[in-house]
């Protein structure tokens, strides 16, 4: 199962960097045979390798030698409509929106198409990381970045039965949108899940809830509580959730993201969570907007509360 | 073998997994607090205060792992901070009274120090937290000084490839260092910086250190030998493989000649070889599962 995940891993780096020779080198003869603009060419090609990629994934027996070229060609197709509409002008000229909109768009409509049109599950987990990391930028753009979290949160928590790619996908997009947002000033990745504009509560609210209804429905499912009280569980969770979400919300999404992916048995995914909880720790301590003073209090307050919590769960447990 | 986590989400276990998340999360957070609050108020402190600190932390750190059995996951978390304090303590005793040492002192002189520890301690974490300051301590130090500067790179290959080479061959006779993941990093580390002389001998303008490359290949045979047929590790294959394919890439674009040249002579060469890279990986992995 590790060695699975480690050449998975391995696939889609060599899989990258063979997308990437195959667009210098698919546009070098293109546009040398057809007298075609750059700009053209990438939209030629870009539509001719998502199409390939569906057709190659669609043939019932397939050999690992097709699997390895649809790899490349998906993600030819999304780099090659990313420098076809511009998408570059975004850090130069930020007052251009439509380009950033309609290009993510399309990215996110396109793999959202792939997904249910293939049924390989390196390439769906793989088409529904580009839906979801352009929806991310998408909202973002569009000002509504603040539900992007709730909407990360509500996916993985409705998809996980039968769509357990997407959940994979999400993930993936959650951390690597929040990792790129906290280091680069690139416009549309500029914040993590801060909340600092409209619908910073609703946004907070309805995430705690998110997360107490599956925290409060895993103790349900295992049997785990002695008492029952899985409502006040359930309430308690989702204050602790609020407070945490709207101090810290990357923290509080990673915390999530553990145990959500202990839940469903996902060690890497699971790991990689802790190591952004540990990298957001790092990031909190340089964040400009509260003192050191009042971000040592929020630590120090949300370790305390966590070993109550380990005290309280201990007693409630059965067989604990 | 199974890792302590592995075992738990195999085999669904809620109740110890609830509570190493609230202990282990709750440290942190408490941790990071204690740490804020110190950063906060670092100006106002006197420097005998700040020094009482970090020591009681050492000593704390220490007392508490000789008190612990030394299989618990206890008595290596206290070595490792103890360990890490006293880099922390130079660190500060530099601050204080400004010593003027240079950066690669504060490691090397860290690596001596915690050497007796990790000898005594035979934990196989505390020998990689070795490696990694003799890193630092060599990658920070002044080469121009010594007149080696155009070696730098290949020094780290070479320096952290023999340790690599030393801690397979000793992981066979010695327990403690025969540890997956620890292993796992010191030839992530060989292989880096592996990768990374060979890239500077590409593309470096005066590289006649051809010996660099004899030195590449003797340790890629090394890797490949003792982690394919002697003990299948499919991690340090796929790395290895991987720095491999960097650098024919590397080397193609190079000596192709013009940019469009390149890129045709890297496709046609480069995707191939990466299919076949990953069906062998992939046909490794299946015996492995088997």
């Amino acid at each position: 199962m590790k060695s699975k995940i480690t050449i998975h891993i391995f696939t889609a780096i060599l899989s990258f960097i063979g997308a990437l020779l195959m667009i210098g080198f698919s546009t070098i003869l293109l546009s040398d045979m057809i007298n075609l603009s750059h700009k053209s060419t990438y939209l030629l090609l870009g539509i001719l390798y998502y199409i390939l990629s569906i057709v190659m994934l669609r043939e019932k027996s397939r050999e690992l030698f097709i699997t390895y070229f649809a790899t490349i060609f998906q993600i030819s197709s999304v780099i090659l409509l990313l420098i076809s509409s511009d998408l570059n002008i975004l850090f130069f000229h930020v007052n251009r929106y439509y380009h950033v909109i309609v290009t993510l768009s399309l990215i996110s409509i396109t793999q959202a198409i792939f997904y249910l049109l293939v049924d390989s599950r390196p390439h769906k987990i793989l088409a529904s990381f580009f839906t979801f990391f352009a929806l991310d930028g998408l909202m973002v753009t569009l000002g509504l970045g603040q539900l992007v979290g709730v909407l990360f949160v509500a996916v993985l928590l409705f998809s996980i039965k039968k769509h357990i790619e997407i959940a994979y996908g999400v993930t993936i997009a959650i951390l690597l949108s929040l990792f790129f947002s906290l280091n680069h000033d690139f416009y549309f990745l500029r914040r993590g899940f801060r909340f600092e504009y409209n619908f910073t509560y609703i946004a907070v609210v309805l995430m705690s809830v998110l997360v107490g209804y599956f925290i409060a429905n895993l103790l349900k499912e295992k049997n785990l509580l002695a008492n029952n009280r899985y409502t006040i569980i359930s309430f308690i969770v989702t204050v602790f959730g609020v407070v945490l979400f709207y101090f810290q919300p990357t923290i509080a999404i990673t915390m999530f993201l553990i145990l959500f992916w202990f839940y469903h048995k996902s060690l890497a995914l699971m790991i990689a969570s802790f190591l952004m909880f540990l990298f957001f720790i790092y990031k909190f301590y340089y964040m400009l907007d509260s003192t050191l003073l009042e971000k040592s209090l929020i630590m120090m307050t949300s370790g305390i509360l966590l070993f109550g919590f380990r005290y309280f769960l201990k007693k409630g447990f059965k067989n604990a | 073998m199974q890792s302590r986590l592995e075992k738990l989400i195999e085999k669904e276990d809620f109740i110890t997994f609830f509570d190493y998340f609230f202990m282990v999360l709750g440290a942190i957070f408490l941790a990071s607090g204690v740490m804020f609050f110190i950063a906060y108020n670092w100006q106002v402190l006197g420097k005998f205060f700040k020094f009482f600190l970090v020591e009681a932390g050492i000593v704390g750190s220490f007392l508490l792992s000789y008190r612990l059995d030394e299989k618990s996951i206890g008595f290596k978390s206290s070595i490792l901070v103890g360990s890490f304090l006293i880099g922390v303590l130079m660190a500060l005793f530099g601050q204080v009274y400004q010593s003027g040492a240079e950066s690669y002192e504060l490691f090397l002189y860290w690596a001596v120090i915690v050497l007796p520890i990790a000898i005594l301690s035979r934990f196989s974490w505390i020998w990689v937290f070795e490696v990694v300051l003799l890193n630092f301590a060599f990658y920070t130090m002044d080469w121009y000084y010594i007149g080696l500067h155009r070696f730098e790179v290949e020094t780290m290959s070479i320096i952290n490839g023999i340790i690599f080479v030393v801690w397979s061959i000793l992981s066979d006779k010695v327990e403690f260092l025969n540890q997956k993941y620890a292993t796992r990093v010191i030839a992530t580390l060989a292989i880096f910086w592996m990768g990374f002389a060979m890239q500077e001998l590409i593309f470096s303008r005066y590289s006649a250190d051809g010996w660099i490359a004899i030195f590449s290949i003797l340790l890629a045979i090394f890797t490949f030998y003792r982690y394919r047929y002697k003990e299948l590790d499919i991690y340090i294959l796929s790395i290895l493989v991987l720095c491999l394919n960097l650098i024919v890439a590397s080397a193609i674009l190079r000596f192709s000649g013009s940019f469009s040249g390149s890129i045709i002579t890297g496709a046609i060469v480069m995707i191939p070889v990466g299919f076949f890279s990953i069906a062998w990986l992939k046909n490794l992995g299946e015996q492995d599962e088997k």
